[in-house]
């Protein structure tokens, strides 16, 4: 019997992203050690939160992202607030400065920044 | 650079003892693993510091423990050294203040701190493999699991010092500090002086150290 056709990708596939560990609001929060890098991301496949439209969503939802490979993760990057929403005051530090007051079941406790990478992850 | 490089007061006796039942049984019993989980979920209820570490290095806290890592079968090694990591912070002892390279551990352009041999700056960065824990040379461990230990979280990694690396580690420290004359090299000096703040919490102690890396 012949085998059914390999199934190829269309060329420009979006690639998703990931941040591995716990699917919880804490985890899409940077630390005080993570400013004035950014938070952690990788398009490495892992378990935890997934960004099914990668990288141009995240930017699309007004973060600014920067390669960060390392020995380890090569495919490692760096997530920011864009401009636009440090225009707002919404900066990493603030970002970081909300991590330590989350309550996992009281979405008010969750930075605006949290909610939003929530919004475009599963 | 948002991986930070973190160092810990470590007993690796205790963590290897506390490991090698897991270790034996892991492939001829099947509730092994479930055993492992409740020692680890015992462990995150007891202690703490275990979980600010798992929140830490992760954002886990119960509910996500509970709901991503499975109770019954472990699907691949990740989940199990889901749990060895819980025994892992549980053999750290508490420190006065937090010990580590930081993000210093990148130089710029990948350099070696002045003075300092690459295989030194490679055992201060990642510290040896948990292959080489006494449990490690025990034949009937596998040790696949063991060189998949690393906190569940994004670009992780974790390694040890023995108590017998810390003095002789920390002397070739001290004089490649001395060895420094200042100009041009304050990001060597900063490396180096966080290298030997954290040889000597352990050298004080008498114990080794163990080195967490996480974004």
């Amino acid at each position: 019997m012949t085998p059914p056709p390999e199934r190829i990708p269309p060329t420009g596939a979006t690639k998703p992203a990931f941040r591995r560990g716990g699917k919880t609001s804490r985890n899409l929060t940077p630390r005080q050690g993570d400013v004035p890098s950014g938070l952690s991301c990788t398009e490495t496949p892992s378990k935890g939160w997934k960004f099914p439209g990668g990288i141009e969503a995240i930017k699309g939802a007004g973060f600014e992202t920067q390669p960060d490979p390392t020995d380890d993760d090569p495919l490692h990057f760096l997530v920011r607030p864009g401009p636009s929403h440090i225009a707002r005051g919404l900066t990493l530090q603030s970002w970081a400065d909300s991590r330590d007051a989350i309550d996992e079941g009281n979405p008010s406790t969750w930075h605006e920044l949290t909610r939003l990478l929530r919004s475009i992850a599963e | 650079m948002a991986v930070s490089h973190d160092a810990y007061v470590f007993e690796p006796d205790r963590f290897s003892s506390a490991i090698a039942p897991y270790l034996r049984e892991r492939r001829r019993d099947p509730d092994a693993y479930r055993r492992l989980r409740e020692e680890g979920l015992r462990i995150f209820e007891r202690n703490a510091e275990v979980r600010r570490l798992a929140s830490e290095y992760g954002g886990w806290d119960l509910d996500a423990i509970t709901d991503q890592i499975p109770a019954e079968a472990p699907e691949d090694l990740e989940d199990e050294t889901f749990w060895i990591v819980l025994l892992l912070y549980d053999s750290f002892r508490a420190a006065e203040r937090p010990l580590g390279l930081g993000e210093r551990w990148r130089l710029p352009g990948g350099a070696t701190p002045r003075g300092l041999d690459e295989s030194d700056w490679r055992l201060l960065v990642r510290g040896r493999g948990f292959t080489e824990l006494p449990v490690g040379k025990d034949v009937d461990v596998d040790v696949d699991v063991l060189r998949a230990v690393r906190p569940g979280s994004t670009a992780s990694g974790a390694g040890w010092l023995d108590p017998s690396d810390i003095r002789p580690l920390l002397d070739r420290i001290e004089r490649a500090i001395g060895r420094l004359d200042g100009a041009g090299e304050s990001d060597d000096r900063a490396v180096l002086a966080s290298a030997a703040a954290m040889l000597e919490a352990a050298r004080d102690e008498e114990r080794g150290l163990c080195v967490v890396m996480s974004g």
